[in-house]
């Protein structure tokens, strides 16, 4: 009996180390910066424009809370949709942003169609209204399908029925009981929509105001700045937005309070729709048109409503080394998601047969700090390891700092699923004889199917959309989509870009495909 | 020489809230013992403990015996202890031969496709439920479920069944129905079983009987 | 390109040298060029593989990181760079010394092209220079080729609001400073060292004043500035301004060749001279091929790739060694020194006090 606990105290301390001991390098990498020589707060507290940079990221971080907020309400029309959502998530955040800025911004595409006194330009560049429409038409989606996938783990049918039952119009029953469900399941993505509009950068460079700039971009800009005060201005700006994104999740929990305790059991029988359900479809969908137009688009200038001329020849041209890259980078992507859905696993069934104190904690940090301070403070060791060596060592080295970003994605969708998983189901298996895994394989993964299938997609998404680890730990020997896309955008050449992010958008939508075939419902997800 | 088929020695059952201490058990090839107390005094974790479910909440001290081998740190999968429970717990995704099929006793999981649906077949004839072969179990009724959870526990051939309070989960008309089915279908199979329930209606006639001990309230 | 299947089995069965060259990959001229450099190196029994980064203060951080934990190879085989980044690399003694004893082409560079200095900090042999660059405006519409400040102001009031640099401390916009600085001030000499209290508010005033003028002209009436000189290119390009920078005399022809700007484009000198400054290429002191990658510096300062690098259908990029046949050297500006280093750094920080706030 006694070997037998140790052994699960065995399974939950190999997790818990493993789990922070990336993070306790970061914070000793903080504090070593911290604590180095010289006392810069009074001279990073004068930087110019501080606190206009904290201001325009908390406004955005508190606009995308409450219009998020709307929407998540308002998800009683979308329950049903279903195949569009996908196709924006997996649009390449940049890409998405060029190319409505391109289409609505004054002087671009669609603006040049609007007779001169129409012209108005509320969207612009560099603007903080033009970054948070972005923002939100990018993140809603992602959070409409986080709440289809919450109610399909609730009997919310039933439970309408239930509330009709007792005398409560069918909508009144929506809001009492199946929205205060909802919106708990819900609090995470929310947080975690909130936390992103806080630390984005790529978007923030192209939409946000620039003079200064939100603070994640600064963060960013004095990290890449050799001058010897920037590492601690960078450290101290790290500092803050954790800081920030803390506040904002505490925010989080105070509004799902409110509504569930105060709005909710007072509002009656009205139906509350976002408004813009089909535009926020319109626009993602127009900007991937805008983008393919543009990868065959030859000198395309303003006021011109056309360009002078069309032609794949730059796609034929790039099309060796694109498919090279393609393959490249869906072999990435789906090694790095097949790994990280296996740790996940491991670490639920772990959690089942005994606590793993901090888990949620230390697989959602990932999303709160900013990525290059940890590569930075994991370079040490992990450049000890890979220096010089064959590619193969490089790989394995950005594979495994991709898996924690790759990780907390995965747990988000697998997590709730799995905790409702009626474990017993396994047990039943193995009291044929079958070992733990294989029970799994034969019954926990079938029911799973779904969630499992799910979190493995936003695994590879969010795999497939990173930049600094393929530069910073793959040291160059492992190309992909969007390391040449990131390069490429920071340069003049649009038909390029569009043609690299076309070509990222087709492999994210490859993976959706996997989504979207037809699979039936198990009634063992629902309990 | 030893001719019991279980054999429990005293056990100490710490839980959250109390301890129990239970007397020794033995039991003979083919028996049945019920054990009776009321809900939420341990019975159901001590069976997970004699199935070799871990639990955290758990914690007990105590020997299993069973056809000659100790059981005590062995896990679930080579115990050869079946379990069925009140709400049964048919595998969603799979019809009911699929059900049966995935308990079929390892010797014959090498068996052809056709040999094993024909072993099932026999099975279901046997206790006339044949018609359900097909069926996906979410279109099952009550008492379908019932028979067939234990049809599928006892495919498997376990040396010893475990039935947590299995007749609860049924209404009345039903419920007499379903208990004289089972304990005829055990006793026919010749398998030994521990039967734990709140009901004393819920036992065979003439088994023996052990009632839970009433806890010590942990300070 | 290189993917690491094919760029393996191709490399073994070869034996060809790899070297992990970290260069900016933003722009396709560039990159192309690259693809060719590759080609020919391929007979030299060299794989250059370009690692396109999209700043190469990126790969900069992680030299130093390498740097400061004394490890003995890193990834990064050679790179492309110039000043600030030379100088913390430099400085922390993160760069191969003595290069042009080892890279025999370094005789044909042209000692009268300035780049022992770059951006004021002498380049001790720790780089070797690649290009040239010329500090430039591109304008749309027919203009003079040359501005004074004052003409410039005119030309901004005169169509208010079409007119941007890209925001300090970008190098183009302050370079951008630092010539209205020189311009402002006559050239003063006090300019070309390193600055006195005395004379700082003196020399610095014209500029403030010309910027408080200028501003309320500008994009966005001067609150909002373009994050790169790539980005004010794209903004040119549709139509949102009329002007944008470059530091590349030849990038302007394969732009409009590529119809990525249009033909209306000029080039357009403020003052006399352009800020004339080098581009690099360095190896760290951690290279793992360092051998091969000097080889790779000697075949780039060769004449036959100085000539593909500098010739109007490809990157267009200027020369940086003398040539057997003068004519064959592009054309360059009249080239204008730079100000001294610490005039820089107090440009950029008073900028971002008074127009960040």
């Amino acid at each position: 009996m006694i070997l037998m606990t140790l052994q699960h105290h065995w399974r939950s301390g190999i997790a818990v180390g493993l789990l922070s001991l990336p993070w306790l390098l970061v914070l000793w990498f903080g504090l070593q910066q911290l604590l180095q020589a010289g006392d810069y707060v009074g001279a990073w507290l004068a930087y110019p424009g501080l606190l206009t940079m904290i201001s325009y990221s908390a406004g955005v971080a508190l606009a995308i809370l409450l219009i998020a907020w709307i929407a998540l309400l308002s998800l009683q029309p979308v329950v049903a949709t279903r195949g569009w959502l996908i196709q924006i998530i997996a649009l390449p955040h940049v890409a998405f942003a060029i190319g409505l800025l391109w289409l609505f911004a004054p002087f671009g595409w669609l603006w040049r169609l609007l007779p001169e006194v129409w012209q108005f330009s509320f969207f612009d560049r560099q603007q903080l209204v033009s970054f948070v429409l972005i923002l939100l038409v990018k993140e809603i989606p992602f959070l409409w399908l986080m709440g289809q996938r919450a109610l399909a783990q609730i009997p919310w049918q039933r439970w309408l029925l239930i509330g009709q039952s007792l005398g409560h119009s069918r909508q009144r029953s929506w809001w009492l009981l199946v929205m205060p469900e909802l919106l708990r399941r819900l609090r995470l993505p929310l947080m975690i929509v909130v936390i992103y509009s806080l630390s984005v950068v790529d978007i923030a460079l192209i939409a946000a105001p620039q003079t200064p700039p939100p603070l994640a971009v600064q963060v960013l800009q004095w990290q890449l700045d050799t001058q010897p005060y920037a590492q601690h201005f960078a450290a101290y700006g790290a500092i803050l937005l954790v800081l920030l994104a803390l506040l904002a999740c505490l925010l989080v929990i105070l509004v799902e309070r409110f509504t569930i305790t105060q709005l909710l059991p007072r509002w009656g029988d009205f139906r509350l729709r976002f408004p813009v359900t089909s535009v926020v479809r319109l626009l993602g969908l127009a900007a991937a048109m805008a983008m393919v137009a543009q990868s065959i688009a030859i000198g395309w200038f303003y006021p011109q409503l056309w360009p002078n001329d069309w032609s794949f020849a730059r796609w034929q041209a790039e099309l060796p080394s694109l498919t090279g890259l393609f393959v490249q980078s869906a072999a990435i992507a789906m090694l790095v998601a097949s790994l990280s859905v296996a740790w996940v696993v491991l670490l639920l069934e772990w959690r089942r047969r005994k606590a793993i104190p901090g888990l949620s904690g230390l697989l959602l940090i990932p999303l709160l700090l900013p990525q290059l301070t940890a590569l930075l403070a994991w370079q040490g060791p992990l450049g000890q390891l890979t220096g010089g060596g064959a590619a193969w060592v490089y790989g394995v080295a950005f594979i495994a700092v991709q898996i924690p970003y790759s990780a907390a994605y995965a747990y988000l969708i697998l997590a709730p699923a799995e905790r409702r998983f009626e474990q017993r189901l396994v047990t039943v298996m193995q009291s044929y004889g079958y070992g733990f895994w294989s029970s799994w394989w034969l019954v926990k993964r079938r029911i799973l199917q779904q969630p499992l299938l799910l979190a493995w997609v936003f695994a590879a998404l969010v795999s497939m959309a990173q930049y600094l680890p393929i530069i910073l730990m793959g040291g160059g020997r492992w190309p992909t989509l969007t390391s040449e896309l990131v390069a490429i955008s920071s340069g003049a050449n649009s038909q390029l870009l569009a043609i690299f992010a076309v070509s990222q958008w087709l492999l994210a939508w490859l993976f959706l495909v996997i989504l979207a075939w037809p699979q039936p419902t198990i009634e063992g997800e629902q309990r | 020489m030893n001719t019991a088929h279980l054999r429990l020695t005293e056990a100490q059952l710490q839980l959250p809230q109390q301890s129990v201490s239970l007397p020794a058990i033995t039991l003979a090839r083919g028996e049945i013992i019920a054990v009776m107390g009321p809900s939420g005094c341990g019975k159901s974790s001590w069976l997970r403990w004699l199935l070799g479910d871990q639990q955290n909440h758990l914690q007990v001290n105590g020997q299993i015996e069973l056809a000659g081998n100790d059981l005590t740190t062995k896990p679930i999968e080579q115990r050869g202890i079946g379990i069925v429970w009140q709400d049964f717990l048919l595998f969603p995704h799979l019809s009911v031969a699929e059900n049966l099929q995935i308990a079929l006793p390892a010797r014959h999981r090498k068996l052809s496709p056709q040999a094993q649906q024909q072993l099932i077949v026999q099975r279901l004839e046997h206790v006339e439920l044949a018609a359900l072969l097909q069926q996906p179990v979410a279109t099952l009724s009550g008492g379908q479920r019932a028979r067939i959870a234990l049809v599928r526990a006892l495919i498997n051939e376990p040396q010893l069944l475990l039935l947590d309070e299995p007749f609860a989960a049924l209404d009345s008309n039903l419920r007499q129905r379903i208990r004289d089915w089972t304990f005829s279908t055990l006793s026919e199979a010749g398998t030994s079983a521990i039967i734990v329930s709140h009901d004393r209606n819920d036992f065979p006639l003439g088994c023996s009987c052990l009632a839970w001990p009433h806890g010590v309230t942990n300070d | 390109m290189k993917l690491w299947l094919m760029g393996a089995l191709t490399s073994s069965l070869l034996s060809l040298q790899q070297v992990y060259f970290h260069a900016w990959g933003g722009s396709d001229e560039v990159n192309q060029y690259l693809r060719w450099s590759a080609q020919q190196l391929r007979a030299e029994g060299i794989d250059l593989v370009h690692v396109k980064v999209a700043d190469i203060s990126e790969t900069v951080a992680l030299l130093l990181r390498e740097n400061a934990h004394q490890q003995a190879a890193g990834a990064v085989d050679l790179l492309w760079l110039n000043g600030e980044n030379f100088h913390a690399l430099k400085a922390a003694g993160a760069l191969r010394g003595e290069l042009s004893a080892a890279v025999p082409n370094s005789v044909l560079l042209d000692p009268t092209l300035g780049w022992q200095d770059d951006f004021g900090i002498a380049t001790d042999d720790f780089e070797l220079p690649w290009g040239v660059g010329q500090f430039h405006l591109l304008v749309r519409g027919q203009q003079p080729e040359r501005m004074s400040p004052a003409q410039f102001l005119t030309a901004a009031s005169s169509n208010p609001g079409r007119l941007s640099y890209p925001k300090p401390p970008e190098f183009h916009g302050t370079t951008f400073l630092k010539l209205l600085l020189l311009e402002l001030n006559d050239h003063h000499p006090a300019l070309y060292e390193a600055p006195k209290a005395t004379q700082q508010e003196q020399l610095l005033a014209p500029l403030w004043a010309y910027l408080e003028q200028l501003h309320p002209l500008l994009w966005r009436a001067g609150r909002q500035f373009p994050v790169s000189a790539a980005q004010q290119q794209q903004l040119l390009a549709q139509g949102v301004l009329d002007n944008a920078v470059s530091f590349n005399p030849g990038e302007l022809a394969s732009a409009q060749r590529a119809q990525r700007l249009p033909t209306t484009i000029r080039p357009l000198l403020i003052g006399q001279r352009a800020i004339t400054n080098s581009h690099y290429l360095a190896v760290p002191t951690t290279a793992a091929n360092a051998d091969a990658a000097l080889q790779v510096i000697n075949f780039m300062l060769s004449e036959t790739a100085q000539q593909r690098k500098q010739a109007a259908d490809g990157w267009g990029d200027t020369s940086v060694i003398r040539w057997s046949n003068e004519a064959t050297r592009a054309a360059l500006f009249p080239a204008q020194p730079e100000p001294h280093v610490g005039w820089v750094k107090l440009i950029e920080q008073q900028w971002l006090a008074r127009y960040q706030q």
